[in-house]
């Protein structure tokens, strides 16, 4: 099974490129609730999380999430509060265009803290959580202007 | 009709793609800010999340399903 990726920009005046998943999450306690978003693939962190900008946009208010374990997450420059969004349902497209389907037991999300400008700019990781749970490789060439998925 | 799985990942993709081909132009008009985008157009753009959740809303949009993104400052580099 082969999930192409883009392989795109991030950051204004930053010619480096970054392995970006086009992918829909739909949260298992929200199923009505369908979030598409271009996650980034982030080799350098153990734990797949949803940004503050993404979950915002669904209205599922922080309120109804218990702090995950650990409780806080370092990223960006930030410390910030991490909680347990539960299981998720990861929809990826493969390269002949069908779409597949990937559970998730446990997905965090990203708060936001009052010290937190900027973390809008944070955004939804996939991390190595992910790709040892299901047994992907990540192959990532930005010379050549390509990545995907495999297993 | 509601949109099927399918046709919003094919949507996400052209909003991402679009992005991508016009990034560096985009980037200097909305350096710093929150940018909706659909059918290759930037529908909102703000400072902050809240804002641009209304400003969708006000489209008759669903935020949860539009295409979002963001040019951070570029007085930083950034690492995860």
């Amino acid at each position: 099974m082969k999930i192409p990726l883009a392989v795109g920009k991030l950051f204004p005046k930053e010619e480096r490129l970054f392995p970006l998943a086009p992918v829909i999450i739909k949260p298992s306690k929200y199923p009505f609730i369908r979030m598409p978003t271009n996650a980034l693939i982030d080799t350098g962190s153990g734990s797949t999380t949803i940004a503050p900008r993404d979950i915002m946009k669904t209205r599922i208010p922080y309120k109804a999430l218990r702090p995950a374990s650990p409780r806080h997450i370092r990223i960006g420059g930030f410390i910030l509060p991490v909680l347990d969004l539960g299981g998720a349902t990861l929809i990826f497209r493969d390269e002949i265009g069908e779409s597949i389907s990937i559970e998730t037991p446990m997905i965090n999300v990203i708060g936001t803290s009052p010290k937190g400008e900027g973390v809008e700019h944070i955004p939804t990781i996939i991390g190595t959580d992910f790709l040892e749970d299901n047994e992907f490789a990540l192959l990532f060439s930005p010379s050549r202007r390509e990545a995907y998925l495999e297993k | 009709m509601a949109v099927t799985e399918t046709q919003l990942l094919e949507k996400g993709l052209r909003s991402s793609d679009w992005v991508q081909r016009n990034f560096d132009e985009l980037a200097k008009k909305y350096e710093g800010k929150l940018i909706a985008v659909e059918d290759e157009e930037v529908i909102a753009a703000s400072d902050t999340m809240e804002d641009l959740i209304r400003q969708i809303e006000r489209k008759n949009k669903n935020p949860a399903e539009t295409y979002v993104t963001s040019f951070p400052p570029s007085d930083s580099i950034w690492v995860f």
